[in-house]
């Protein structure tokens, strides 16, 4: 590994950590333990990948896909139970108890399917839908019909209908 | 609709973490270096331990104590030749492991990884069934001229012993299968989620 890709690592692993340990916790769930683990396995995929790196998308793009991919092979490693249908929101930290607001988003997008998790995610993140296209590999119609489905979902357990 | 979504980006920004990571980059580049060794020396030392025992049964049984008969010699190629399939097949799916890419985009990463695990699945099931039961034969086909060496007792033993072995070995494939089943589904519902919009409510 040359000098140079060493240096672009470090780029890439200042300017995303963050962006990608929140894309974790939002995954997990809010579990921000294993979401740090995840976060450097995420990095340990990048460093591996990074020879590959062509530059056909942004590094932020391309750093997005080894997240995603490495998220859902998480879950199939861990065997976490994956989720096929809405359950009912099951008790909720509330505001109150945490002081954190956003853990009750958190745990509503994580009673998503795993797929939909990351597809919200992007779209919290302000991702441009052809940019998540070029990440999940979904067409774009095929991912405005998803994201409708998902947000509807979503609310639906965010208003505990 | 957009309204509440916007309120939900607000509050997801509001969420993003502001503590430093908890390794540095440079013990990142360490552990994958590590990683990296750790996964060749696993994925290589699986080969490596099966060109050992192919080679071993090479010097002992066809070089120092070489079998006279033709079903004894006949037993020594086939257990050789089955190892040394079996390394084969180890090698061709080490490469279609790393065939996978994690930078792909998704859909992608999962039909490679899909391919991958019905790979597994058909090495870890006909395949390996069928090596065993190939092996066995080999065995038995040793064990005539064997017994002819050894007192009555040790045959009768080893004979009996073999079966139980197998039966093990057996159940053990059957168990490894099961879970590669699970992830095969796992990720088949995936792949497919993925390609369809209609696989919701």
């Amino acid at each position: 590994m040359s000098k140079d890709q060493k240096e672009i690592f470090e780029t890439i692993y200042r300017n995303y950590h963050a962006m990608v340990l929140q894309v974790c916790t939002g995954f997990l769930k809010g579990d921000t333990i294993q979401a740090q683990d995840v976060m450097q396995e995420i990095f340990i995929n990048t460093w591996n990948a990074l020879p590959n790196y062509r530059g056909d998308s942004s590094y932020k793009t391309w750093l997005y896909r080894i997240t995603v991919n490495t998220c859902l092979q998480h879950l199939r490693k861990k065997k976490l139970p994956v989720n096929t249908e809405i359950a009912a929101l099951p008790e909720l930290p509330s505001e109150s108890n945490t002081g954190k607001p956003y853990n009750q988003l958190y745990q509503a997008i994580g009673q998503l399917e795993e797929m939909d998790r990351l597809i919200i995610i992007m779209v919290l993140d302000e991702m441009e839908y052809s940019e998540i296209c070029k990440i999940t590999g979904i067409s774009e119609g095929n991912l405005r019909v998803k994201i409708h489905r998902i947000k509807t979902k979503l609310k639906k357990i965010m208003h505990h209908e | 609709m957009n309204n509440e979504l916007d309120n939900l980006k607000s509050m997801w920004r509001n969420a993003a973490p502001a503590e430093p990571p908890a390794a540095s980059a440079r013990a990142i580049v360490n552990k994958a270096k590590a990683k990296r060794r750790s996964s060749i020396f696993f994925q290589y030392g699986n080969i490596a331990v099966l060109s050992a025992t192919a080679l071993v049964i090479y010097i002992f049984l066809w070089q120092l104590y070489p079998y006279h008969t033709a079903l004894g010699k006949t037993g020594v190629i086939i257990m050789i030749g089955s190892l040394v399939l079996r390394i084969v097949i180890e090698i061709f799916s080490i490469r279609k492991w790393h065939h996978i890419q994690l930078d792909a985009h998704t859909l992608q990463n999962t039909r490679q990884t899909l391919d991958y695990y019905e790979f597994r699945k058909f090495i870890h099931g006909s395949v390996t069934y069928t090596i065993v039961i190939v092996y066995t034969l080999a065995f038995y086909c040793l064990l005539p001229e064997f017994s002819q060496q050894v007192p009555a007792w040790v045959t009768v033993l080893i004979g009996i012993s073999y079966p139980v072995g197998a039966a093990i070995l057996i159940r053990q494939i059957r168990k490894g299968i099961r879970r590669e089943m699970d992830d095969i589904t796992a990720i088949s519902r995936l792949s497919e989620s993925l390609q369809s919009a209609d696989d919701t409510e």
